[in-house]
């Protein structure tokens, strides 16, 4: 392990910045998928596919936005209280600082994926069962949840921090996020005229298709993960570049 | 149709809606929380955007302003005899613009080892732009800045050669002094022992545990020099160290970089306040506007029986305005 990443990981843990996005993350994943189980009309958890598009996929999609928000957060953050000069000191060459902040971000964020998959799907299911409907999920469905769930956080982690690294102001850059994942992409999604059905290879479906959810709306887990991946290189590789040529004020 | 929806919008229906509402209601609170803590939090304008603001130093336009002390200040540059290549600190035609603003302008000079050297000049006069693109935080548009004889960026474990503290408050709030060091010692592979040095030279050790924001100005500015002095270097930059520092804080800093310089190492310290420099420098560069326009022994300029203070207000031509 690299100095700049061990680095990272200490900056990681050393303030509270993760734990306050990890327990606001916890209480979204329970709130909603709570809300879902108990509010959906039987005949639109009947199906495999629905339960886990409109139940259990909750828990990917938080893990996935608090993932990218962390990300963001690790370059945001230093360029907002200006311990990114130290940083550079320390290690000038700016690539090996984003790298460091790729990874610590992703390997985090492979927790928070983990968790918010694992939490919606015990909560989901715990949810169906008190309302007497069958939970219409097997072995490999629920590990598709954690583990894509998992896969997608990382992966969006890494593209919060090329999102940080480009826009570089904190707020802007947390809020563009959010925005893309929870409205932008919604909008998106499905086929829209003149251009057909675009809204699949976008990286928050892409996030989601991982873990599972909208079979036949959606892509494939595998071809998801491959996409995401993709996003997630070229996100990473923007933000290295825009750091390592902007001056730092 | 509704599996359409169901993609899109993770709820059909009614639930939908409502779940989408809940949503924007706690996106917006939660956006509104970090927006209030931003705007408490925004931090003071950093010198850089005192300095574009700065009005004095644009008004000043008096003759003595393009005045040197004996001419080239090449020539008269108080390390004249060192080679650039040997020199610490070696620049060359520094130059850097923004747009039309020409913010240093052809800057050479050169420190040589175990020199304390005051940098001198009115706010906005290039001082931090100087010291950023000496230390790589940014790119000149024209010249070179060394330090021991290479770009900053090239140093091997550049903390071992070079510590410089460029803000008085580069500091994440919430983490405390001494895992800011920690962090800063994990990045550049100095053992952890050496944070507790430093932050028993700094007198910081029974505040390490607490949060930065607990700190007073003094504090901060000490915890700045301990990730500094973190790797040991041969040459400390500063820029306006004493800002905020209270008389005995400054008297403190002042023996400090004396003893700092006596074995041997080089300190860069700018200031725009004159009497807490010149006791603590053996030579000064007074920079206006960009261009050097004095480069001396402190002895040599004040050699004629001005006084530092009358000797800068005529280069600097605030006098004169």
């Amino acid at each position: 392990m690299s100095a700049a990443l061990r680095a990272e990981l200490f900056k990681q843990r050393s303030t509270r910045t993760d734990l306050g996005l990890f327990a606001a993350m916890l209480s979204l994943v329970t709130f909603v998928v709570l809300l879902h189980g108990f509010n959906l009309a039987a005949g639109n958890v009947d199906s495999t596919s629905k339960q886990l598009t409109v139940l259990f996929g909750w828990g990917e999609v938080f893990g996935a936005l608090f993932a990218a928000l962390l990300g963001a957060m690790s370059i945001t953050g230093e360029i907002r209280h200006g311990t990114i000069r130290p940083t550079f000191l320390v290690t000038p060459e700016r690539r090996r600082v984003v790298a460091a902040k790729v990874w610590a971000s992703m390997l985090i964020g492979t927790g928070f994926g983990l968790v918010a998959g694992a939490v919606a799907a015990g909560v989901g299911t715990a949810a169906l069962r008190a309302r007497g409907l069958d939970v219409r999920l097997d072995e490999g469905n629920y590990a598709l949840l954690a583990a894509g769930g998992a896969a997608a956080a990382a992966l969006w982690a890494a593209i919060g921090v090329g999102v940080g690294a480009v826009v570089r102001n904190q707020v802007p850059a947390l809020v563009g996020i959010c925005v893309w994942l929870l409205f932008i992409e919604n909008l998106l999604v499905g086929d829209i005229a003149g251009v057909g059905d675009v809204g699949r290879l976008l990286p928050g479906a892409a996030g989601r298709a991982i873990s599972g959810q909208g079979s036949g709306t959606l892509l494939a887990p595998a071809v998801g993960v491959v996409l995401l991946a993709l996003y997630a290189a070229a996100a990473a590789v923007a933000g290295s570049l825009a750091t390592s040529r902007r001056d730092v004020d | 149709m509704n599996r359409l929806m169901a993609a899109a919008g993770h709820g059909p229906g009614m639930h939908g809606a409502v779940v989408n509402i809940i949503l924007i209601v706690l996106a917006v609170s939660a956006l509104s929380a970090v927006l209030v803590r931003a705007v408490r939090s925004r931090k003071r304008p950093t010198k850089q955007s005192e300095a574009r603001s700065g009005s004095w130093s644009v008004t000043a336009d008096g003759p003595a302003a393009r005045a040197t002390v004996g001419g080239d200040p090449r020539e008269k540059s108080a390390s004249t005899h060192v080679h650039p290549r040997d020199a610490v600190v070696s620049v060359q035609g520094l130059t850097k613009r923004y747009g039309e603003v020409v913010a240093v302008d052809d800057l050479t000079f050169s420190l040589e080892a175990g020199t304390v050297t005051g940098f001198l000049g009115p706010n906005g006069a290039g001082k931090t732009t100087t010291l950023r693109l000496l230390l790589g935080l940014a790119e000149p548009t024209g010249g070179e800045a060394l330090v021991f004889g290479r770009r900053y960026r090239e140093l091997d474990q550049p903390a071992r050669r070079a510590g410089a503290v460029l803000e008085s408050n580069d500091f994440h709030p919430g983490r405390s002094g001494g895992d800011h060091l920690r962090a800063l010692a994990l990045a550049a592979e100095i053992p952890p022992s050496r944070v507790d040095e430093v932050l028993e030279l700094v007198e910081l050790a029974a505040n390490a545990d607490r949060q930065v924001k607990t700190y007073s100005l003094g504090m901060r500015q000490r915890l700045g020099l301990a990730a500094a002095l973190l790797g040991d270097p041969e040459l400390l930059v500063l820029d306006e160290p004493a800002n905020g520092l209270d008389p005995a804080g400054v008297h403190w800093l002042r023996s400090f970089l004396r003893s700092f310089a006596e074995g041997g190492r080089t300190v860069l310290v700018s200031s725009h306040v004159l009497a807490e420099v010149a006791q603590a420098v053996d030579q000064v560069m007074i920079i206006d506007r960009g261009r050097l326009v004095a480069a001396a022994r402190l002895d040599e300029l004040t050699g004629g029986g001005q006084t530092l203070e009358e000797v800068y207000l005529g280069l600097t031509a605030r006098g004169a305005s």
